[in-house]
């Protein structure tokens, strides 16, 4: 890829990203429990010390357009807000580093960086754009063919009672991932004929990650996603994380069909009433477990728990290329290491200069390349 | 029955609601809560956090927000919930005053003390 193009595709992110932070409101970026400013850059931090390294060892083993692939369809290990959250990671800390008068890091990472994301990120949409705001505010992820069949077989569910156990797993995942959504995916839409369209909200990892704070997970399922066909009135936008935007906003009351199914086995399976009400159960309970246990946390680990979020989806991308378990260790020690080397400075910042320029959205949001470099 | 504040009406509306008014603005608060059984509770927060909500939803009738927009997670979440939630409320008492009150949201996202 040549130099031109790397920049211009740091160009369209930023400009997708200012679009998300338009769209979702995002003003300010503060919490009554956690230091979403400082966690946030400590994992980026992480990606930008050690993603051109991870990357490396993802060259050896495939490529972006197979890794991408393997996200198409529904709760895939790697998907499309995953390889996004690489760019944006390495991206926000190098913009912080050259917030702060520094280097921004090689060219070549960056460079190496953006290629990787452009053709997972293709890969994995597979209908030739790129992002979802360029696109119409679209993300799809999987067949088309592989939706409708599922409805075929398995929409017959009352859409609230899915609803139902779509919010409690929403509600689930956000306290689990310290304040945000986490493995909560929004994708679509996929056409269905007669003008209706289906949507996928998508949970992954219920059960099985790297989170520490998660070692006994309760939950029956580890991956269970909720397919809603709505009609033709409803209008659904996707943005680039994990976020949908519906009109009129009582979709759900618009809806045609709706499946629950678990993914954790080769072949979806339907979940049943029972089994719905035991995971409501049971998230219930853990949540109010994880929300106490939070509340321990102190001031430095409020902020250094971001890490093992960014570890989390690394792994994601290691395990599906086939990379040997002491890749995976050494990303461990790698993370570990950059809370050690970069925590105390970015505690003690009072202004953390990328959220400046994040608000503030010039354009170019995230500095070519080139720039700070020696 | 008198009105006490509105905001925007961004989920619910089917029919109106009846719950205590309770501020939850800090951790604190929310700590409080956890340790007592009240039920059918009208939260109201001042951002529009998931995590304010989260160990308590299923004791929740109706959400009042004084900021946030259809979009905020909250919203959304109410939504799925089948729960009322009016975003940029406007309060004509304080909040103080207001502390485990009977309070109704109806079907326009106005408040009414009972």
């Amino acid at each position: 890829m040549s130099a031109p193009d790397t920049d211009e595709l740091i160009v369209r992110f930023g400009r997708e990203i200012g679009a998300f932070l338009d769209r979702a409101g995002k003003s300010e970026h503060t919490s009554s429990m956690f230091d979403l400013r400082r966690r946030t850059l400590i994992g980026s931090y992480c990606y930008f010390d050690h993603l051109p390294w991870a990357l490396d060892i993802l060259e050896d083993l495939t490529t972006p357009d197979e890794l991408g692939g393997s996200g198409r369809g529904i709760c895939r290990p790697v998907y499309a807000p995953l390889i996004h959250g690489l760019l944006w990671g390495y991206l926000i800390a190098r913009e912080n580093e050259l917030g702060l008068g520094r280097q921004g890091g090689p060219d070549e990472s960056l460079e190496l960086v953006v290629r990787w994301w452009e053709g997972m990120s293709r890969a994995v949409r597979a209908d030739g754009s790129l992002l979802p705001h360029e696109a119409g505010w679209t993300q799809p992820s999987a067949p088309t063919e592989l939706i409708a069949g599922l409805l075929d077989r398995h929409g017959d569910r009352d859409a609230s009672e899915v609803s139902h156990v779509t919010a409690t797993l929403q509600i689930y995942n956000y306290v689990l991932h310290g304040e945000q959504r986490g493995t909560t995916f929004f994708h679509g839409p996929y056409p269905m004929g007669d003008g209706a369209h289906a949507i996928v909200e998508q949970f992954t990892q219920l059960r099985s990650n790297e989170l520490p704070w998660s070692l006994t997970p309760p939950l029956p399922f580890d991956s269970v996603a909720a397919i809603f066909e709505l009609d033709e009135d409803v209008t659904v936008e996707f943005d680039l994380f994990q976020g949908m935007y519906a009109s009129p906003t009582d979709y759900l009351a618009h809806a045609r069909r709706a499946a629950l199914l678990a993914f954790d086995n080769p072949e979806p399976i339907p979940v049943s009433e029972a089994e719905g009400d035991e995971l409501l159960a049971a998230t219930r309970d853990e949540q109010k477990r994880l929300f106490r246990e939070m509340l321990r946390w102190d001031t430095a680990y409020r902020a250094s728990y971001a890490v093992w979020h960014y570890f989390d989806f690394l792994v994601a991308f290691l395990k599906q290329a086939g990379a040997p378990p002491v890749f995976v260790e050494e990303a461990r020690r790698r993370f570990e290491q950059t809370v050690t080397d970069r925590l105390d400075e970015l505690l003690a910042l009072e202004e953390i200069p990328v959220w400046k320029r994040l608000y503030a959205r010039p354009d170019p949001l995230f500095s070519l390349l080139g720039a700070g470099t020696a | 029955v008198s009105e006490i504040g509105r905001g925007r009406l961004v989920a619910g509306g089917s029919q109106q609601v009846r719950g205590r008014f309770t501020a939850v603005l800090e951790v604190d608060a929310l700590l409080g809560l956890l340790d007592s059984d009240d039920g059918e509770l009208i939260i109201y927060l001042s951002r529009p956090n998931v995590t304010m909500i989260a160990p308590l939803y299923e004791r929740l009738v109706g959400i009042v927000c004084e900021h946030g927009n259809e979009t905020s997670h909250v919203a959304i979440v109410a939504r799925e919930l089948s729960l009322p939630c009016v975003v940029q409320a406007h309060l004509e008492h304080d909040i103080e005053e207001l502390e485990g009150r009977w309070v109704l949201i109806d079907e326009e996202g106005t408040l009414r003390l009972q």
